[in-house]
């Protein structure tokens, strides 16, 4: 997918797809002379810029959307496990406790797949059902997510036990477990409703 | 005067930038002006944020261009001041007249 493609995916997660497909052709066009690394963080301040502006203006209302974002995704997350117990796979989460603080290869392989899995469908369920509204429903638990690790980590940090394998939980973990599969799920959702014909005006 | 016709200080720098910029006033040419004139780094963000704002505010319009490969293909979007817009940047600028008038008595009686 081109990268300018993914830009305007994304901005118009938090603001109309006209005025996303005209901000993506500014930083296209901004990045030739700039690089890729000035595009990747113009591209998420603009996107973070655009959220915040809107949750300024609608604080309950992003408020109830994550709260909402939350239950679908506990909920996702309970049945893949319920159905991993079903299939009996879930020994490989419920098996001994690991001498060391590092989990076994196919423990972090189910838990890390059952979390990717359940935000995913939480950013299609969601995405889908919000395609309307702006910012995207997707958008409050993704900065919910990003703020957690973030936290997580410098609480860590204060503690002054922050270990190599925690801060990599923290900063790539999250962000692959949790907000890529949940805003990439958020993309397809609002894309699949488009062409269903729900009158949606965004 | 309503409080959302009173204009922050970035708000005035772009309005006045597209007033400048005239027909050419999109995105990218809006950030190169403002860095050029003021010497300020302005980050992406802000100044998107900042257009909404001002077009929910009704100070400025915006129409879409043509279509250009090295955009990938999307258009720009070009904005004008409206007459209110221009009004605002005139009365914001008016106060600020005011003030510097003060400031130069202040000068004079202490020089």
């Amino acid at each position: 997918m081109p990268k300018a493609l993914v830009a305007e995916e994304l901005l118009a997660l938090v603001t109309p797809r006209d005025r996303a497909v005209t901000i993506a052709g500014d930083l296209t066009e901004e990045a030739a002379r700039r690089g890729p690394v000035w595009y990747a963080g113009a591209l998420a301040g603009v996107v973070a810029a655009m959220f915040f502006s809107a949750f300024g203006r609608a604080k309950v209302r992003t408020a109830l959307m994550l709260a909402a974002g939350l239950a679908v995704w506990a909920m996702l997350y309970v049945s893949l496990r319920v159905g991993g117990l079903l299939l009996g796979v879930e020994a490989l989460a419920a098996g001994p406790a690991p001498s060391s603080d590092v989990l076994p290869p196919a423990m972090l392989a189910y838990l890390g797949g059952t979390l990717a899995a359940a935000s995913f469908l939480t950013g299609l369920v969601v995405g889908r059902a919000g395609a309307a509204c702006l910012p995207s429903p997707v958008m409050p638990l993704a900065v919910f997510w990003a703020t957690v690790a973030v936290a997580a980590f410098s609480a860590d940090v204060a503690a002054g036990r922050p270990t190599g394998y925690c801060t990599l939980v923290y900063l790539v973990g999250v962000p692959a477990f949790y907000i890529a599969p949940l805003v990439a799920g958020g993309v397809c959702g609002a894309r699949l409703a488009r062409p269903a014909g729900l009158g949606i005006v965004r | 005067m309503s409080r959302s016709n009173h204009l922050g200080e970035f708000e005035q720098i772009v309005l006045l930038t597209i007033l400048r910029l005239g027909d050419d006033a999109y995105g990218v040419a809006i950030r190169d002006e403002i860095r050029c004139r003021t010497g300020r780094s302005t980050a992406p963000g802000a100044l998107y944020t900042t257009l909404d704002r001002l077009e929910q505010k009704g100070l400025v319009s915006s129409r879409l261009g043509e279509p250009t490969p090295e955009r990938g293909g999307r258009a720009k979007r070009y904005y004008a001041v409206s007459a209110a817009g221009a009004a605002a940047v005139e009365r914001a600028l008016r106060s600020y007249e005011s003030l510097l008038e003060g400031l130069r008595i202040f000068e004079k009686k202490h020089a």
